[in-house]
């Protein structure tokens, strides 16, 4: 009843095999059937879903609809203002916050006609998680619901892989849309810095924040990406390009490709699980008998692109937060409060210092942009860990794959490459150049194609 | 430095901060101090050649 794809439902809408409205009613169904479990939302709307539902229900039935998104199920990660319904950031710190406005992108979405479902859960303000002394629990994993989602996009996550909706937005300062993305068999894409605007959006490290799609195949993740990228007014950093024909592109191959491979992030660096290292392994070779050229790249070591970010991160959080965090400090949870106030241990020469290294960095990256059109490497070094073991210091333990093009701000897409030995997905993301979006979500659709590893869906 | 004196220099530079913390919470902000002060130590300062990243150039737009 459920389509795989928004892809497939919008086929569905144009045979007339499906309506939005039976789709959103299967949707609210499931979502009441399995969310006690899954806690991947935090406010269900089923009055908005069901108007905006019958609304792209009659365009339809007339012969107009908005386009590829008209009547498709969606969700916003808990951080992107929505007019009228509450938007909390799954703080206490901003329970009963509700917004005016939509956010930029969450305005775009629904002029494009998706169908509002809900909020869904993220780790307190897009970092402090997975905790359980928030207002509402973290989100649980529907491949193994003992499991982490990964995060801070976990409510994105785990939607999506239990098909309560077709798509959903995330977020990504250091690796919060492709770690659940991974770990919950997903697509997300962090999009190039400044494509898709950010007012009406929590910040959490202004310098290195992206608002991207979260949904389940590379295709789906282009088609969100074209209604949400366009001019912010609001948001400085926004380019204002858009992303017409991102989708059109998908189909293009990989022929001719030169995918560079970053082996010694994931072999030596941060060592991946076996599972996911032959996975990966297996992965580039479905890309060479695709016709793409495949060759190792060397950077500097993943630990410094780590404690970069970091660094930037912590200082730039704690700048938002300090006023809050030094008179209500108690209402925050305990390991966003202990993780954002060590920005204030971090000094001015500290923070320029990172900033200047980022530079010197991102112009490395550049040039390695210029003998390859995509980077690949590990998202994620294996399955995901059990949702009560997560190491509370994570974001300091200088492994992370993800943090590299947050600093940068290039292009991000993760997705599946198979299972490990837990019977959890495992993951790989493909990177590319500054506003390269269309490549990467073009190499990732290809491989999707090829193997079909994103059709595999959890049994709950 | 011993555990008791970690903390109690982390207390110090909390309260500059503006910030006067419980000592269970200041051994937790010390914990994660310790991994930072390794995460400050890989960022040294640039060579003295290296452009700052305060420069500003007004022909820029954004």
């Amino acid at each position: 009843m459920i389509p795989a794809s928004i892809a497939e439902a919008a086929g569905l809408f144009r045979a007339r095999k499906l309506s939005p409205v039976e789709l959103a009613r299967a949707c609210l169904d499931r979502i009441a059937q399995l969310d006690g479990r899954l806690h991947a939302f935090v406010a269900v709307t089923e009055a908005r879903a069901m108007d905006d539902a019958r609304a792209a229900e009659q365009r339809l039935m007339r012969g107009e609809p908005l386009g590829p998104l008209d009547g498709i199920p969606f969700a916003h990660k808990d951080i992107v203002d929505t007019a009228g319904i509450a938007t909390t950031c799954c703080s206490r710190i901003r329970a009963g916050h509700v917004p005016q406005r939509d956010a930029h992108a969450a305005k775009r979405l629904a002029d494009a006609g998706t169908v509002l479902l809900g909020k869904l859960t993220t780790h307190e303000f897009a970092l402090g998680g997975p905790s359980f002394d928030l207002p509402t629990p973290p989100a649980r994993n529907p491949w193994d619901t003992g499991r982490f989602t990964g995060g801070s996009s976990s409510g994105s996550g785990a939607a999506l892989a239990a098909g309560m909706v077709l798509g959903a937005t995330g977020s990504d300062t250091m690796g919060s849309i492709r770690s659940p993305a991974v770990f919950c068999g997903i697509t997300g894409l962090k999009p190039s810095y400044g494509l898709v605007g950010r007012s009406g959006v929590f910040p959490l490290a202004q310098s290195l924040d992206h608002v991207g799609p979260m949904a389940r195949t590379a295709e789906d993740c282009a088609l969100l990406l074209e209604a949400m990228a366009g001019p912010d007014p609001e948001d400085p950093a926004c380019d204002g390009r858009d992303a017409a024909g991102v989708a059109a592109q998908l189909g293009q191959g990989v022929r001719g490709l030169r995918i560079g491979v970053i082996r010694h992030f994931h072999e030596t660096d941060n060592r991946g699980s076996p599972a996911a290292l032959a996975n990966l392994d297996a992965a580039l070779a479905v890309f060479r008998e695709l016709g793409a050229t495949v060759a190792d790249v060397t950077l500097t070591p993943l630990a410094e692109w780590h404690a970069v970010n970091a660094v930037i991160m912590l200082a730039e959080a704690h700048a938002i937060h300090g006023a809050w965090l030094r008179t209500r400090f108690s209402e925050y949870g305990g390991i966003f409060r202990e993780r954002v106030i060590l920005g204030a241990l971090i000094g001015s020469e500290h923070y320029l210092n990172a900033q200047r290294r980022r530079r010197a960095l991102a112009e490395e990256m550049t040039r390695a942009f210029a003998r390859h059109d995509v980077l690949i490497t590990l998202a994620q070094p294996g399955e995901a860990p059990a949702v009560d073991a997560v190491s509370r210091w994570g974001v300091l333990e200088l492994g992370s794959f993800a943090a590299p093009f947050n600093l940068t701000g290039g292009p991000s897409v993760a997705l599946g490459t198979g299972f490990g030995e837990w019977g959890m997905p495992t993951g790989m993301q493909i990177a590319g150049a500054a506003f390269g979006d269309a490549t990467v979500l073009r190499a990732a659709h290809a491989y999707q194609q090829a193997t079909g590893w994103h059709r595999r869906t959890p049994e709950l | 430095m011993d555990e008791t004196g970690k903390d109690a220099a982390i207390a110090a530079a909390l309260r500059t901060a503006g910030y006067d913390l419980p000592p269970t919470i200041v051994a937790d902000v010390a914990r994660g101090h310790g991994l930072l002060a390794a995460v400050l130590a890989r960022i040294g300062p640039p060579r003295p050649e290296a452009e700052p990243a305060t420069t500003f150039r007004p022909e820029t737009q954004r």
